[in-house]
């Protein structure tokens, strides 16, 4: 009885949306650290292309956790 | 509902719309927190892996900033809409709004300047209790907790749930705790506090002297230390900045 009230649909909706949310926001700004993290190691041990490239996946995890941001932001203020 | 189920009787509270819409996102929500906050607090510590502490620290707590400002924009999105629902009920029940019409103006912006004011003036005891008396957070755990808060509320607000935030954010927060060590979580706080009827337990001792100190929790602070060995209080006493 109390199952069929429920709008199922939705409330998977909310469920597979926030998995892929939450986890992918702390995933990608976890990526930002740690190309943070080794882009400086790598340059204080002298390795200017190893350092690049980790700063490049930096760059790229931050672009993608900030596009994230601002389409979660937008289909709020547009839903 | 209980003033509509006196006033109209059962036919004016619709069941199923109660349990659709309020009680089962009310169940699943603070699950759903703790169980995305577990999986994503694992996945940033797998990706984090052996790097320095010192750097990583850093990051997280300035990602913090960024999922805090989330965390509150989406507080503002679900906490908000409830109190200008029942601001915009009264202005129908009393006749001076069309059950059709737009919500006023004035009714956003005191909803808003409201919750923002509450938060400004009335949160330390609930930061305290979030922040150091569920689990002991550090950065990363707090950036998670508040990055799957966010997620989950903004994803309910989205189809029309209406939910708690501090369940979910609670929910969040003891998943990251959980999932890095199970015995991290004091399961039993919430308990004991609302057992006591009070929301700052364990409590600071207050100073010699100190009547600013005392509590509407005075009574039960003082039979607690009285139960207390000395050991365990002088331990209260570091922990929670008490002289």
């Amino acid at each position: 009885m109390i199952v069929l009230a429920v709008d199922t649909h939705l409330l998977w909706q909310v469920i597979w949306v926030s998995l892929l949310a939450g986890v992918g926001i702390s995933a990608l700004f976890s990526l930002v650290i740690l190309g943070g993290a080794r882009a400086g190691d790598a340059r204080r041990a002298g390795r200017p292309g190893a350092a690049a490239v980790y700063a490049g996946l930096a760059l790229l995890a931050f672009a993608a956790f900030a596009a994230g941001v601002i389409l979660g932001f937008r289909a709020m203020i547009t839903g | 509902m209980g003033s509509a189920f006196v006033a109209e009787g059962s036919n004016a509270v619709f069941g199923s719309g109660v349990v659709d819409k309020v009680v089962v996102p009310a169940l699943v929500a603070p699950l759903l927190a703790f169980l995305v906050g577990g999986l994503a607090i694992l996945i940033a510590y797998r990706i984090i892996g052996r790097q320095r502490p010192g750097p990583v620290a850093r990051g997280f707590r300035l990602g913090q900033v960024l999922s805090a400002s989330l965390l509150a924009l989406s507080h503002g999105t679900n906490d908000a809409q409830k109190t200008m629902g029942i601001i915009f009920l009264a202005l129908v029940a009393n006749g001076s709004l069309a059950p059709d019409a737009d919500v006023p103006a004035w009714v956003v912006i005191s909803a808003a300047a409201a919750i923002a004011l509450g938060t400004y003036v009335g949160g330390w005891r609930i930061i305290r209790t979030m922040g150091s008396r569920i689990i002991k957070m550090d950065p990363a755990q707090g950036f998670a907790a508040q990055g799957v808060g966010a997620a989950v509320i903004m994803a309910a607000s989205h189809v029309g749930f209406p939910l708690s935030t501090t369940h979910v954010i609670s929910g969040a927060i003891m998943g990251t705790g959980a999932a890095k060590r199970v015995s991290a979580v004091r399961w039993a706080w919430p308990a004991t506090s609302s057992r006591r009827g009070c929301s700052h337990f364990p409590p600071p001792l207050p100073s010699a002297g100190s009547p600013t100190r005392s509590s509407p929790c005075s009574a039960a602070r003082m039979s607690a230390r009285s139960r207390c060995r000395p050991r365990c209080w002088r331990r209260s006493r570091r922990r929670w900045g008490g002289v």
